[in-house]
């Protein structure tokens, strides 16, 4: 049994820099560090590239620009530049719990037939829109760390 | 099933491989991993599905030899849409793209699902009434949303027509279905929020409905979708 894989983290992005800031935020929080962070560009005109090159010093992170446009086309540009064993996805309207990848790993580590880990998505409220509140009451929600 | 995007309404371990459901349960693209021998298997995303790629590849792995597991410690917080609009757009876009992934996982055949009153673990869908193979690809959930506009449809009609008393029974039981569909959304306490509640539970599923149709039509198929009805953790 394999004990010390390694991790690459891969979240696709289009012109939510501010978002996605805060999605690497909390990738750099966690307590299980990914050994790689990709984050595939897919086509923003806002300041994606230079809020990605701001995290150079906390996470090994590279940054891909895919021109074609489309959630499919970007998830497979990143996997196919992940070098890790593992290949992680959360997107860039969300936080992860710190405790996260760490979680995610175990069920890897434990059984060699898993192929796949899924967790919880939990809802985020933000602001006090009517969206927000329909969305909070009727999704799962969770205290994220 | 496929309404599932965002929920989770199951307990840690393997999931259910051989799920008589049309799409098996699936991980959100926005909190899975996956080891890198999978995609060596079964394949990159199908780069033909502009949403619902997290399905499609579940369902390929489902049909593989590996194994998946629900981890629900490993949470992943989602934003909400914060306007109406970009709301309704997000359901709008789920429907459109949802008939695809259908018609790629299964024979051509008509099948008409019924949605259960409680749910077993995750699946809310089950084969309950017909799914025999047919020369067009005929989808069809039952919902209580399908069939209060269907009565509300005909009460307009009968209205339209001069039959008054048809009309109000029509009306009536219209009515009824609407109590019964919005319960979730109804409190006496705030009475302004559950207007907006209703106005937005319909609209959501009116969207829904609509694109699942139309992206139904482009795949060459009569698609009438399921619609949004979560329920809290718990609330079952």
């Amino acid at each position: 049994m394999k004990n010390n894989l390694s991790i690459s983290v891969i979240v696709i992005t289009f012109n939510r820099a501010k978002s996605l800031q805060k999605a690497l935020i909390s990738l750099a929080r966690q307590e299980r560090q990914p050994d790689e962070v990709i984050v595939v560009d897919n086509t923003s005109t806002d300041n994606t590239k230079e809020i990605v090159l701001s995290f150079r010093n906390k996470l090994n992170i590279k940054y891909i620009y895919e021109k074609r446009r489309g959630i499919p086309y970007a998830r497979n540009t990143g996997v196919k530049n992940a070098t890790k064993d593992i290949i992680a996805f959360t997107d860039d309207d969300c936080v992860a719990d710190r405790n996260w990848l760490k979680y995610l790993e175990i069920p890897f580590i434990k059984d060699p037939h898993i192929g796949v880990v899924g967790g919880e998505v939990s809802c985020l409220k933000v602001g006090q829109n009517i969206v927000a509140e329909f969305y909070s009451k009727n999704m799962p929600a969770r205290e994220i760390e | 099933m496929v309404i599932l995007i965002l929920t989770g309404f199951f307990e840690e371990g393997y999931l259910e491989k051989n799920q008589d459901s049309l799409i098996p349960i699936f991980f959100s693209g926005s909190n899975v991993a996956f080891r890198r021998k999978v995609f060596e298997d079964v394949g990159l995303y199908d780069e033909n599905c502009m949403i619902g790629e997290d399905q499609d590849i579940c369902t390929r792995i489902v049909n593989s030899a590996w194994e998946l597991y629900f981890q629900p410690k490993a949470v992943v917080g989602h934003k909400s849409r914060k306007t109406i609009k970009a709301f309704l757009k997000q359901w709008y876009r789920y429907g459109l793209h949802h008939p695809y992934i259908f018609k790629k996982h299964n024979p051509k055949s008509l099948m008409v699902y019924l949605k259960k009153k409680k749910a077993k673990r995750e699946i809310l869908y089950e084969r309950t009434i017909y799914r025999k193979p047919f020369p067009l690809f005929i989808l069809i959930f039952i919902t209580p949303f399908l069939i209060m506009n269907i009565f509300l449809l005909l009460s307009i009609l009968s209205v339209l027509l001069g039959f008054n008393i048809l009309s109000l029974i029509l009306g009536l039981i219209t009515l009824g279905i609407g109590i019964y569909y919005f319960i979730p959304d109804i409190s006496i306490k705030h009475p302004w929020r559950t207007v907006k509640f209703i106005f937005l539970r319909y609209l959501v599923n009116l969207a829904l409905l609509v694109g699942g149709f139309l992206g139904g039509a482009k795949s060459k198929m009569i698609y009438i979708g399921a619609t949004f009805d979560y329920k809290k953790r718990g609330s079952q």
